[in-house]
């Protein structure tokens, strides 16, 4: 985000302090007894004048530039109910608290000034803003500690001055005083004995519940947890991408960083009944295992993204493939490296089909065995940064799901032409994108009511919030290709197509935007065939039967509609299933006159009426028998396409 | 020389450059196989879920291997097998077996190689 909009953004973000989104309240901070108000244009300034004198509200200023007035709200007035007086007048176009924002957080770790991947100034040669955007993220979401991330590696250096505060503790195990009791009891019943910091499970290394990292001299394991989980915000050395989170360490690599499938296949059990949400795996082998896949595979049925490293032999994934990072599992992201200037460095593995996105990964600096650091290149260090903004996407918005969260990443990145027809998104991730975008949620329930022949009717539910309008497509029968056919305001939740043609059935699909941003697709809705050729047929005093010609090949059901008089509202009577073309409606009065419609439905739409029939029941008097038939069907040119 | 014959030249000399760089290409990754893919003297052998333990023991016992490991949930044993036998030569035994759904090697998985870390 350059900085020119990320003000405008400040100005304009629209966070309502409601209860869908918990991680949003922490940001939804405004300021007491004003709000912001911008009315359509071409309202007149005396017109504006009334309504603001109306309930005692004073224009405190105007902001430069974009016609926005702060508006002083007089006492007994909460701001959240000057922003309902405001948005309910429809002269105005949309008006919100005054959010706070203060200048993007920085951390004072010494070092932050050499995370390039987190803030880019320059500062190494590269080029400006060639970066994830940490600040910037960082002021909606810094901690991630309800979000337990493990890390399968070479273990890491789990008393790190800038580590051992972020590392997953088993709470399962006895612990004295805060200190591990290592009573030698398997206290959680896994079958580790004392895997207070996770577990050691390189064989020969007998499988202890160390997971230190030995991996002499490079430490891969501490450095990828660095990235992630360096303490933030300590005043010592760096940051990892979390302030505060959960880091748990489980060592598969031994200290030449190397292991094999059956220990990543234990430890990622481990992981799922531990409670993971995310697996950082920076490594990867030639070789297909069908047990690897199935463990990672289980690991999704339990909710868990698995952020891996594509590779570093300047190879294409598609073509030769590297696993895990290559199996076709939708809760794998697989990251490759960008340099300082986010351009993909010749090493860098990449792959249009099989590589989602890219990251940091060149000349990283991040922490070392011994409370030391040093600089470390490879995917290894490009898939941590996205483990650690999966989990600040976690933590600032706690019920996505790992495809929803794998979805936002990859529609958050900053696309770029290095990265563009080489990997799937084409871009960098960029943590305030995503965290954006996690807010931005398709909407829901989308609905086609057909009107007429010529005008359907959308609606659907507005749950996004901050979205700076939504966008409607629409396409002519199934197979046709969807366009644009309207951009309209945010938070509204209907819209009218009208113009349309016979025979045409149109789908439609909504989403919410923002900043360039989309949210995904809403369901397709369309309007289903109204059915035809109604007729209601008298058959007792109290009853009349109801046929009619089902004209639509995947309807929920039929709605029926009746009312007793020519001139009276219709009311539903009763609703039947699919296929179902005939109905029987009883315990009506005698001698009267009824009159009847049908809808088709199905979840996403509702079709015009069928023609219009009646009947009068027979008034019985006695004589049950004898009945004189009077029914009608009418054929309405609107209703018989 | 006319036209058509410098055209089949170029193509033959094309060819020729092909097949050297897929050559060298062998060349380079037979040798970095032989840094292993698999550990010798395992696999993992994944049984089907209607399999008793007592049937699994059984053929275990019957090609002589050791179990190293469980995975209870995935029904997957890391095993060792027999000393002499190869890794193929077990997958294939033990994927004759109608118990089992899959054998496979049990593959290596490493750091990827580390590549240029200026320290500046």
């Amino acid at each position: 985000m350059r900085v020119r909009s990320s003000i405008l953004l400040a100005l304009l973000l629209i966070l309502y302090p409601i209860s869908a989104y918990p991680g949003a309240q922490r940001t939804a901070r405004f300021a007491p007894g004003e709000i912001l108000v911008k009315f359509k244009k071409g309202l007149s300034k005396e017109h504006a004048e009334r309504i603001h004198r109306s309930r005692g509200f004073k224009v405190a200023g105007r902001l430069k530039r974009v016609p926005i007035e702060r508006i002083k709200i007089p006492d007994g007035w909460s701001v959240e109910e000057a922003v309902s007086f405001y948005r309910a007048d429809p002269d105005v176009e949309y008006a919100e608290p005054n959010y706070i924002r203060r200048a993007f957080r920085t951390p004072n770790d010494p070092r932050f000034e050499d995370l390039w991947g987190l803030h880019n100034t320059g500062q190494t040669g590269g080029a400006v803003d060639a970066d994830i955007d940490a600040p910037e993220a960082w002021d909606m979401q810094r901690d991630c500690s309800s979000v337990v991330i493990a890390v399968l590696d070479t273990g890491a250096d789990l008393d790190h001055e800038d580590l051992k505060e972020n590392i997953w503790k088993n709470t399962g195990e006895d612990w004295a005083n805060g200190s591990p009791g290592n009573n030698g009891v398997d206290n959680d019943g896994n079958g580790k004995i004392d895997d207070y910091y996770g577990w050691d499970f390189v064989p020969g290394e007998n499988g202890d519940n160390d997971p230190s990292d030995d991996n002499a001299p490079d430490y891969h394991g501490t450095h990828v947890a660095g990235i992630i989980a360096a303490r933030g915000n300590n005043s010592v050395g760096i940051t990892g991408v979390c302030w505060s989170t959960s880091i748990m360490i489980l060592k598969i690599l031994d200290s030449g960083g190397v292991g094999t499938v059956a220990e990543e296949i234990a430890a990622i059990g481990y992981a799922i009944d531990k409670g993971a949400k995310i697996i950082n795996l920076s490594l990867g082998g030639a070789g297909y295992s069908t047990g690897e896949y199935g463990a990672i595979k289980m690991a999704g049925d339990a909710g868990i993204l698995f952020v891996t490293a594509a590779g570093n032999e300047g190879t294409d994934n598609d073509e030769s493939p590297l696993y895990p990072p290559s199996y076709d599992l939708d809760n794998i992201i697989s990251v490759t490296a960008t340099d300082h200037s986010d351009e993909l460095p010749s090493w860098a593995n990449f792959g249009l089909a099989s590589v989602d996105v890219a990251a940091p990964g060149v000349d990283i600096y991040s922490t070392r065995a011994g409370d030391s650091y040093q600089y470390i290149s490879g995917s290894s260090m490009a898939a941590p940064y996205v483990a650690g903004l999966a989990a600040l996407t976690w933590a600032y918005h706690g019920e996505l799901t790992y495809d929803q969260v794998k979805g936002i990443i990859f529609n958050g990145v900053d696309p770029n032409s290095s990265l563009e027809g080489n990997i799937l998104s084409g871009g960098r991730v960029n943590a305030q994108r995503s965290l954006l975008n996690s807010t931005l949620a398709a909407p829901a329930y989308l609905y086609a009511t057909a009107i007429s022949a010529n005008q359907i009717d959308l609606s659907w539910n507005d749950i996004s919030y901050g979205e700076s309008g939504f966008e409607i497509e629409r396409r002519q029968g199934p197979a046709g290709s969807y366009t644009t056919i309207a951009t309209i305001n945010a938070n509204t939740e209907t819209f009218s197509d009208t113009g349309l043609q016979e025979p045409f059935v149109y789908y439609y699909r909504a989403r919410a935007f923002k900043d360039g941003i989309e949210s995904q697709y809403s369901r397709e809705a369309h309007a289903p065939t109204a059915p035809s050729n109604l007729t209601a047929k008298w058959v007792y005093p109290s009853q009349i039967d109801l046929s009619w010609q089902d004209n639509s090949s995947h309807e929920d059901g039929f709605k029926i509609e009746r009312k007793t008089d020519s001139s009276g509202t219709y009311s539903d009577v009763a609703t039947v299933d699919s296929d179902v073309t005939s109905y029987s409606d009883t315990g009506l009065s005698e001698g009267l006159l009824y009159l009847y419609r049908v809808r088709t439905y199905h979840s996403g739409g509702i079709s015009l009426y069928s023609n219009e029939a009646s009947s009068t029941t027979y008034f019985a008097g006695g004589d049950n028998n004898h009945g004189c038939f009077i029914d009608t069907a009418v054929y309405s040119s609107q209703n018989h396409p | 020389m006319n036209g058509n014959n410098k055209c089949m030249l170029t193509r033959i000399s094309l060819t020729l450059f092909v097949l050297c760089f897929v050559l060298f290409q062998d060349a380079c990754c037979s040798q970095s196989a032989q840094e292993q893919s698999y550990v010798p003297g395992q696999i993992l052998v994944t049984f089907h879920e209607d399999v008793s333990q007592e049937e699994v023991q059984a053929l275990h016992d019957r090609l002589s291997s050791t179990i190293l490991n469980h995975f209870q949930k995935l029904n997957i044993d890391l095993v060792k097998i027999k000393s002499g036998l190869s890794v193929e030569e077990a997958i294939r035994l033990y994927q004759e077996d109608p118990h089992v759904a899959y054998a496979e090697p049990n593959y290596i998985r490493r750091i990827q190689p580390k590549k240029s870390a200026d320290t500046p």
